[in-house]
């Protein structure tokens, strides 16, 4: 059932190119995919572009696809690794979610921080105190790992 | 004389050979077992799927009745039953014996649910690829029918005309209409490729494949009955409001189905797993 799943997931995101996110497989396999989001241009990540990878569970979707940037992020949800901090990839997952949603979430993480539930202490605490170095860096670092 | 504990062993020997694929030899020792004790039901569903695995199709439905004649509410009969008809092209009867394995899972809250709504979803297909199979043969037969009665009475017509202005005049008139046949039947075939859509309201959000069994939940959002209990054991929640949700609060969504069925009798290629 995942397979099949995933596919017509697949022949969703083609059939929407309006779709600010890009999202497909690596290679053969379904299972693995890699996925594309615009930085938004309310935040300092615009005219960024973050890649993710995405795997899928076999038991996908009553278990949710793991999701890291593999673009480095300079963000409190966001960790070295490229880990998301995010309920709805955890505990507040739901089968009718999808990889469009997970994405448009993610991204709308991107403008909207969550600083109260963070990876990343030290970036959380400087969101909150600073906001201005911190948007310089999240710039530097969009302009430096993202174009 | 029966003599259980002997069918016993043997069949946990066969368990073991069909575990290690090797289904010539579980077959073999199912069959001792059933020499030992043909009163044991399970042993004939045993067999039964050796024999599918073997190809054994007729072997395998035998064995199933047997199993129904002993057990008429074993579900896994029904379910191999279903897949050797499939096997054997009878799509009616795999359908129904898929239906029935549906019926005594949801009676029993059998949890090999999904496995056999699979099942009835490959048979609607088939039956449905079956008949466009068929419909198709009957077109192209009509259609090479057509076109040999229209050339051969082109040929009797010419046989009457000597004027050679004439005949060309006849050869053109029947070269059209051979034209204009060619063309209506051609887009008869174009139309069945065209307009492949499935409606929303027939898509399980869960699957993402078309409801055979679309039950409600209280928030009014139907899903297939297997994978909306698929998601309720690992989670008892509204996979919407994810407000709490039990298996029992789900109720059948009879007109839903009822809409489903429908549209998957005129587009089969939908039910697709």
């Amino acid at each position: 059932m995942a397979l099949k799943r995933i596919t017509n997931e697949l022949a969703d995101l083609g059939r929407d190119p309006t779709f600010s996110c890009t999202a497909g497989p690596v290679g053969d396999n379904m299972f693995q995919w890699q996925a594309t989001i615009m930085g938004p241009s309310d935040s300092p990540y615009s005219d960024g572009v973050f890649f993710l990878n995405i795997a899928f569970p076999n038991d996908y979707p009553f278990k949710p696809p793991r999701i890291s940037f593999s673009t480095p992020v300079f963000h409190p949800n966001i960790n070295a690794d490229g880990g998301i901090c995010l309920d709805i990839l955890r505990e507040s997952w739901s089968p009718v979610l999808t990889v469009s949603k997970l994405l448009l979430s993610i991204s709308s993480m991107l403008t909207d921080p969550n600083p109260d539930d963070p990876l990343m202490p030290d970036i959380a605490y400087m969101y909150h105190t600073d906001r201005a170095k911190y948007d310089a860096i999240a710039r530097e670092w969009t302009r430096k790992y993202a174009n | 004389m029966a003599d259980p504990a002997r069918a016993r062993h043997l069949k946990e020997d066969g368990n073991r050979a069909f575990g290690a694929k090797n289904y010539v030899k579980a077959e073999a020792l199912y069959s001792k077992a059933l020499i030992a004790d043909p009163s044991e039901p399970a042993l004939y569903t045993n067999r039964a799927m050796a024999r599918l695995h073997m190809n054994l199709l007729d072997g395998a439905v035998a064995d199933c009745m047997a199993c129904l004649k002993l057990a008429p509410d074993r579900m896994k009969a029904y379910f191999y039953l279903s897949q050797a008809y499939l096997a054997l092209g009878d799509y009616e009867e795999a359908l129904r014996t898929a239906l029935e394995a549906h019926k005594l899972c949801v009676q029993t809250e059998d949890k090999n649910l999904t496995t056999v709504t699979t099942q009835v979803l490959q048979c609607k297909r088939e039956r449905w690829e079956a008949g466009e199979r068929k419909r198709k043969r009957e077109t192209s037969a009509l259609e090479n029918e057509t076109l040999a009665f229209f050339e051969h009475d082109r040929e009797d017509v010419l046989k009457m005309v000597i004027d050679d202005a004439h005949k060309r005049d006849v050869i053109k008139e029947y070269d059209e209409k051979l034209r204009v046949i060619r063309d209506v039947f051609e887009r008869a075939r174009n139309s069945d490729q065209k307009a492949r859509s499935v409606p929303d309201w027939a898509i399980d959000e869960i699957s993402f494949c078309v409801m055979h069994d679309p039950v409600m939940t209280k928030s009014g959002k139907s899903y297939e009955r297997a994978h909306i209990l698929e998601h309720l054991r690992r989670s008892q929640t509204d996979p919407q409001s994810r407000e709490p949700l039990q298996p029992h609060e789900l109720r059948p969504n009879l007109l839903l189905r009822d809409a489903c069925q429908q549209f998957l009798e005129e587009n089969g290629w939908a039910a697709d797993y």
